[in-house]
């Protein structure tokens, strides 16, 4: 390993440009991979809670979530319908009243149903503090995300949307949506999506009627898309959607987006690896008589071509150490930077950087391979001959 | 004769057989090679001393006609038997002693070890012996910039005697050294026979060396002179 690591800085600046070659592609694979998995992991926890479970808007919102309110009064006819369970009404809303548009998932204020604890399957459990009640007023359960970004504790105050909160408990890390959620009682909940209505809807519309979905659990998980039918058959003026609605449309759009920044990535990973050809090639070139007295000491073709495989994986285990180093301080650094507004754009896992890793050994690899078989079917005596 | 080691029967090599620029470098040379004998070969340039040599060293295959080393046919083993063989059975010295320019003298000797097969101790203790042997106990970690010629041709004489094989091919192994270092050498080759009961093959074009010789072949033209 001493040698092969000599024969690779015999032309330093080479190396360490191809090496820099490998270092930009890993770079970019860590971040756009970090970016990935936090997508990633967002969608599983959707698909997770999702999956279970019918979601009813109203009728005339387009979007699945975080459409325009509706009233509690739909609560009974939907319970009324065949193979429902129970239906949780639930609020939510965006914690920062200046956000408009997010990458990813923004804060949100989330409604808390003691009810339907029994039912949902996507657990979650308390950290520190407790769970919130039903009756819980001005308290609230928050994510481990915006725990952290706010910087508190249990028993701590807080400020959501300009309105006093104790801190009672934090969540376990989920890695998804509620990390970056704040829990508050439906009635807090309510009263917050009331404050937001204009003057002229806030009069005819107690708080008391507001939700923002229900979520309907079921008796047969299996059962979800004819249940969903049977509610926008049978309930007017709302809309039904069943539990593979969310990995049918969130998650192949994210797997399309993930599946395009990751190609920028992939390509540019790529083109480090022809640096790695080029190096190798040129390196062949020059160590021909080198390879030629190998070859007549009793060197076998097969041990010349792992020497110069050996370079190329060196090449991209230094490159991959770098660039996951860099990519990694960087996904960091935008974390950390944005952290105030709750946004997280990146998402480190082992798994990440382990496949960044092998991947990058492997292009390195599978670049050096020709110009090292090249090396390896060298003949010995026109090797030897060679100036 | 029961003590050949090596012989080669009825050699050819043709470069470019069938083309305008064919060149018939050996047209048929048979001899052989005793256990512990110090062959010279001379002959005028481009007799095929080099080319003889190369297929006696297995580093290239003839057009017909065979080598035998140890009993076995050379035009019967494939390329990593071939490779074996000249790890475990062959030394080399070449004119231009063909180091490793970014290893040490010792990791140029111990190169050999390794690809014999020898374990790391081994060949760590038996390069020292052999550096140590050709008059090189301070230069273990010299580099061949660091050495003089005659210095990096025993390097190479170490490095050819790391396997412990019996047959040497020495190509003009003098080439590049003075008189007084030439001497020196081709008699350190010289014990090296009587010591070891090496056979050494040596190319050379300086007549005068062959004194050290057992015996002396001419190859003129291709052939075998008388």
């Amino acid at each position: 390993m001493r040698i092969i690591i000599r024969n690779l800085f015999r032309r330093k600046l080479r190396t360490v440009l191809t090496v820099g070659g490998i270092v930009i592609g890993v770079f970019a694979l860590t971040v756009m991979g970090a970016m990935s998995e936090k997508l990633s992991l967002l969608v599983k926890g959707g698909e997770e809670y999702y999956g279970t479970k019918v979601i009813v808007v109203d009728g005339q919102s387009s979007a699945f979530y975080g459409g325009a309110p509706m009233t509690i009064d739909k609560r009974p006819d939907i319970e009324k319908v065949k193979g429902v369970t129970y239906v949780t009404p639930e609020v939510s809303l965006m914690l920062d009243e200046e956000t408009t548009m997010s990458f990813g998932m923004p804060a949100m204020i989330v409604s808390f149903d003691a009810g339907a604890n029994q039912y949902e399957s996507f657990e979650i459990n308390v950290a520190t503090g407790r769970m919130l009640t039903d009756e819980d007023r001005g308290k609230v359960l928050l994510g481990s995300d915006i725990a952290d970004t706010m910087k508190t504790n249990v028993g701590q105050m807080i400020k959501l949307r300009k309105q006093d909160f104790e801190v009672v408990g934090i969540m376990e890390k989920t890695l998804t949506a509620p990390d970056n959620s704040a829990v508050v009682s439906l009635y807090d909940a309510q009263q917050f999506v009331h404050a937001t209505l204009p003057d002229a809807f806030r009069e005819n519309f107690p708080a008391e009627k507001i939700v923002s979905d229900f979520a309907v659990y079921l008796d047969d998980i299996e059962q979800g898309e004819a249940v969903a039918e049977r509610i926008n058959a049978e309930v007017e003026g709302v809309k039904a959607y069943g539990p593979s609605f969310f990995s049918d449309q969130i998650g192949q759009s994210l797997a399309i987006f993930n599946l395009i920044i990751l190609s920028g990535a992939l390509i540019a990973l790529i083109v480090g690896g022809f640096s790695i050809m080029n190096t190798l090639t040129f390196s062949v070139i020059e160590r021909t008589r080198e390879i030629g007295i190998k070859k007549a000491v009793g060197a076998r073709s097969g041990r010349i071509l792992r020497e110069f495989l050996l370079e190329a994986a060196v090449i991209g285990v230094i490159g991959g150490i770098v660039g996951i180093g860099f990519g990694a301080l960087m996904a960091w650094g935008i974390n950390e930077s944005s952290r105030e507004s709750g946004l997280l754009l990146f998402q480190l896992t082992p798994r990440l950087l382990a496949a960044v890793f092998i991947f990058s050994i492997v292009i390195s690899v599978l670049a050096g391979f020709i110009p090292a078989r090249r090396a390896s079917k060298l003949n010995p005596v026109e090797a030897l001959r060679y100036e | 004769m029961n003590n050949a080691i090596a012989r080669t029967i009825n050699l050819q090599k043709t470069y470019s057989p069938g083309k305008h620029n064919e060149v018939k470098a050996l047209k048929g040379v048979s001899t052989e090679f005793n256990s512990g004998e110090f062959i010279g070969v001379i002959g005028p340039s481009g007799s095929g001393k080099s080319t003889f040599m190369h297929l006696l060293g297995t580093l290239d295959s003839p057009t017909s006609g065979d080598v035998e080393i140890g009993g076995k046919s050379l035009t019967k083993l494939s390329d990593n038997e071939r490779a074996d063989l000249r790890a475990k059975e062959l030394g080399f010295i070449f004119q231009g002693f063909n180091l490793l320019s970014t290893l040490t003298a010792i990791e140029n000797v111990m190169l050999a070890g390794d690809y014999a097969g020898l374990s790391p101790k081994t060949t760590c203790e038996r390069a020292e012996s052999l550096l140590k042997e050709v008059g090189l106990d301070e230069r273990f970690d010299h580099t061949p910039a660091e050495l003089s010629g005659g210095e990096q041709q025993r390097v190479a004489i170490a490095r050819s005697l790391m396997n412990d094989g019996r047959l040497i091919l020495a190509d003009e192994p003098t080439g590049e050294l003075d008189t007084k270092n030439s001497e020196t050498i081709v008699q350190l080759l010289k014990d090296l026979v009587k010591r070891k009961q090496k056979t050494i093959v040596m190319v050379t074009h300086n007549e005068n060396l062959t004194r050290f010789c057992d015996r002396v072949i001419k190859i003129v033209d291709g052939r075998l002179a008388s």
